[in-house]
């Protein structure tokens, strides 16, 4: 096995999930390597995925940083996985029209994002070792949610093709540096200590491979320092931060600086260089 | 502007940037009215657990907090969501307890075994039903899944539908023997639709898994008037007599479009009590007349923007917009404390 090719980002909401799992991915771009950008449109047949204005601003938004998108939506890959598994396109598409099906799936988003995840590993495994996928996952609740459906769903099948497939899923996500879990926090007590929480309830689900980035940090601004006439509010945030960055120094080893940028995509690229302690090849 | 309590206010929205901690204000501000106020919350951080002495292995129970804030003696309930707790509630209700310890069943209600949002919709019903609280204070997952949430009832509606009736009705009466044991089914169930997928499924996971599945979802049917009962609360979300809504976000990250999306999707359930709130906002915090330097000048410049933006954004969407400034403060209670002061005024 090669280095990392799967970087999952979570977080709780407006933490600049988004946002950092692009540049992460523009900056791998940069690098040189076959990057993938992957989230999920829907993860229930009923759930509104992005309106059509918004897929426009997305699929702009990542042509613009030259990314190729992974778009996992719920219809079409649970399609395709039954297809596979029965041999028959007829027969996934006649599933998949079922009421019984649909709304069992709805009442369980766990499938849904064994799903996913089994899509994700088969992108990686049919594009060979070089391919690295940079995967913007729901946020945290959720997040947990897809990381044990692995799991549970080994547990229910107990035998049979699906549980040799969560057993196999199961190998590569849990062998050592297939996958690192980012963890997105902003430089607030309460939020950094939730991003050490939810490292401890990953790391009780067996995954090691874990990194802390708190973001937006105005004390990191470069030169902010040195800076005379800071406006008071400024002021008193970077102190506050400093006194969290003191703190927090020996557990979290990534930090963001706020960028002064308004505009996605100059924000972005502006964030990439501070990708780079997430590397790990 | 007085925000007059509902028996039911939700928070929604792009959430951990404050979402949770506004949530928990409001409800601390609601009993410090004499309101017999209800919070509950789905996911918590252990640090909002400490400020309200909140307990994991008291998970599924209401408990009692007790506050003082600038000398009041503030007195609230709590409920930290356990999926667990709920469904063998249900189980107990329904007359079949021993529904809850279904291998597949147990395994679905761990605590992020998926099932959390629905099974949240069904204990904030049961709730509001008791009618113990005057106010139910909820605060919702984080972002779109709070559209998964509320897409819960529907998931209910549509699993226990009419199209079902025969398998279930089988199952039903195959439930009320004594022991529900593995049973052969395929050959007896009448909806061909059913029973192929059953077929297509022994397939891939053999004849056991089938039996076990089938058992599960006998179990989930026989807790159908709980689950069906829950899915009362779509009608009363969408009354304005009933319920407040509170879609949050914060001003200082870059979900301008956020908001506004949440709001689109989940049109059909606000009414005119509907408010968004503007969290961390710093227009009022810059003081006048201050000699900045250039970093200085362009930091106040693009938050300033950024914070324009986003408020011009959601006046067209939202007639009811709250602002709620950011708060320098190191400790979640001093947060609160200052969180209640903009209640008073909001």
């Amino acid at each position: 096995m090669s280095g990392t090719q799967l970087y999952l980002f979570t977080g709780k909401g407006g933490v600049g999930k988004t946002t950092l799992s692009l540049a992460f991915a523009y900056h791998l771009k940069q690098l040189g390597k076959d990057v993938e950008y992957a989230t999920i449109t829907s993860s229930s047949f009923k759930s509104n995925s992005l309106d059509k204005a918004e897929k426009e601003a997305q699929s702009k938004l990542l042509s613009e940083l030259g990314l190729r998108h992974l778009d996992l939506e719920l219809g079409s890959s649970v399609e395709a996985y039954i297809a596979k598994k029965m041999n028959s396109k007829l027969i996934a598409a006649g599933v998949v029209k079922t009421p019984f099906f649909k709304s069992l799936i709805n009442m369980i988003p766990g499938f849904s994002y064994l799903i996913f995840l089994g899509r994700i590993l088969e992108e990686i495994h049919d594009s060979g070792d070089n391919k690295i996928i940079v995967f913007d996952s729901p946020a945290s609740g959720h997040t947990l949610t897809l990381l044990e459906a692995t799991q549970n769903f080994h547990d229910i099948f107990k035998s049979g093709s699906l549980f040799d497939d969560t057993h196999r899923m199961l190998k590569l996500l849990h062998s050592p540096n297939f996958m690192q879990i980012n963890i997105l926090t902003i430089l607030t007590e309460m939020s950094l200590n939730e991003g050490l929480e939810l490292k401890d309830t990953v790391k009780s689900l067996g995954f090691n491979n874990i990194q802390i980035i708190a973001n937006n940090a105005m004390a990191l601004i470069p030169h902010i320092d040195e800076e005379k006439n800071l406006p008071h509010f400024i002021q008193a945030k970077v102190e506050l931060e400093q006194t969290l960055l003191n703190e927090f120094k020996t557990k979290i080893q990534n930090f963001v600086p706020h960028v002064p940028q308004t505009e996605s995509v100059s924000l972005i690229k502006a964030l990439a260089p501070y990708m780079q302690s997430l590397v790990n090849s | 502007m007085d925000i007059k309590p509902k028996s039911l206010e939700i928070f929604c929205g792009t959430g951990g940037v404050g979402k949770t901690t506004l949530a928990t204000s409001r409800a601390i501000f609601l009993a410090s009215q004499g309101q017999k106020v209800l919070l509950v919350t789905i996911d918590p951080s252990k640090r909002l657990k400490q400020v309200l002495n909140l307990h994991d292995d008291k998970a599924g129970t209401v408990e009692n907090v007790t506050l003082n804030l600038e000398g009041q003696e503030i007195k609230l309930n709590a409920l930290l969501m356990s999926p667990e707790k709920t469904i063998e509630r249900m189980a107990n209700e329904s007359g079949h307890p021993e529904a809850h310890k279904n291998r597949i069943v147990k395994i679905l209600a761990r605590p992020y075994g998926g099932m959390n949002e629905i099974l949240a919709i069904i204990e904030v019903e049961h709730h509001l039903e008791s009618k113990a609280f005057n106010v139910i204070v909820l605060d919702t997952p984080p972002g779109g899944h709070f559209i998964d949430f509320l897409d819960g009832i529907n998931k209910i509606h549509s699993f226990f539908d009419a199209s079902f009736i025969e398998i279930f009705r089988y199952l039903g009466k195959k439930l009320k023997g004594k022991e529900h044991q593995s049973f052969n089914l395929i050959s007896m169930v009448v909806s061909s639709g059913v029973k192929k997928l059953l077929g297509y499924l022994e397939k891939v996971t053999g004849q056991t898994f089938i039996d076990e599945f089938l058992e599960a979802i006998s179990c989930i049917y026989s807790m159908r008037t709980s689950f069906n009962k829950g899915a009362e609360l779509e009608k009363k979300i969408k009354e304005r007599h009933f319920s407040n809504w509170f879609l949050v976000t914060a001003v200082d990250h870059q979900k301008l479009t956020e908001a506004k999306t949440l709001k689109k999707q989940a049109a059909h359930y606000f009414h005119k009590d509907s408010y968004i709130i503007l969290n961390k906002c710093t227009e009022k915090q810059w003081e006048e007349n201050e000699v900045l330097g250039k970093l200085g000048q362009e930091l106040k410049a693009s938050m300033l923007k950024r914070e324009k933006t986003l408020k011009d954004s959601v006046k067209n969407d939202f007639n009811q917009v709250l602002e709620f400034g950011e708060i320098l403060h190191l400790s979640p209670l001093t947060q609160i404390e200052a969180l209640l002061k903009q209640w008073k005024t909001a």
